[in-house]
């Protein structure tokens, strides 16, 4: 089964990204062409949405990895959301993501994401003073 | 005498999707459990891309012989490969002590298959490599 990546903007720079089907070193590169070009100055945060995802190889691990550190380079997040059992294992093993990054659905990680830009624009505001 | 499936690729990328297909049909025919039939996928990937991305020193095609046996209580997969000598079980795991940004990613895909399956051994023999890996259906 081949990959199906839906991408949905959201409110205040963030990007939810749907991945269905396989991750893997044939459909990571247009994964990767997708994904990539979104991220501009003011994306804060991108969550992956794999309740669909039924198998990533280290080839989609470096895709996520990539991700990652762009989000990191401008201060944004990276969530992971709905991982099936086996592909939670998979990034167990490798470990490549702070398990703070990963959460049981997209409320979760929405939830953790709002908090930690309340706190930092809290933190601004009171730089600024 | 345990069922097998053999087949022969040639060392090109477009030709993973061709060897995944092929071990698919055979684990459905042998009913092989799903948690136990991602790491099959996963060794066959992983094993076969690092052969075919590093594994030579010319730019000529080479057979990569692969070979699928389903036994009562495992699956071995054998990968024969004319490239230079590479012996994946002597590769060290990555160091996890670094933060995730500094690590290095190579071997990453083999250090997953080694910890996702139940055992690989590498021999030299003829001028190949010779990789086995062990799934235990209830692994």
């Amino acid at each position: 089964m081949p990959l199906k990546t839906t991408v949905e903007k959201r409110r205040q720079g963030g990007y939810l990204v749907r991945l269905q089907g396989r991750l893997d070193s044939e459909t990571t590169p247009g994964c990767e062409k997708k994904i990539l070009p979104l991220l501009e100055e003011k994306v804060h945060t991108v969550v992956l949405e794999a309740a669909g995802l039924e198998y990533i190889s280290s080839a989609g691990l470096r895709l996520v990895l990539e991700l990652r550190k762009q989000m990191a380079a401008r201060k944004g997040h990276l969530a992971l959301a709905h991982l099936q059992p086996a592909v939670a294992q998979v990034f167990e093993v490798a470990d490549i993501l702070p398990r703070t990054g990963i959460f049981d659905s997209v409320e979760s990680a929405d939830m953790f994401l709002d908090a930690i830009q309340r706190r930092e624009q809290v933190k601004s505001v009171d730089e600024t003073d | 005498m345990p069922d097998e499936l053999r087949l022969t690729i040639a060392n090109r990328l477009d030709e993973l999707e061709r060897a995944e297909a092929e071990i698919s049909a055979f684990m459905d025919r042998h009913r092989v459990p799903p948690a136990r039939r991602y790491a099959a996928s996963l060794a066959l990937e992983e094993m076969l891309s690092n052969i075919i991305k590093y594994g030579y020193d010319d730019a000529a095609e080479h057979a990569i012989g692969i070979r699928v046996e389903s036994g009562a209580r495992e699956l071995a997969l054998t990968l024969e490969d004319d490239g230079h000598p590479f012996d994946p079980t002597a590769l060290a795991a990555p160091d996890t002590s670094q933060r995730i940004e500094d690590r290095s990613i190579g071997g990453l895909g083999i250090h997953l298959v080694r910890r996702m399956t139940d055992g690989m051994t590498w021999r030299r023999e003829g001028g190949k490599n010779v990789v086995r890996i062990v799934i235990r259906r209830d692994g």
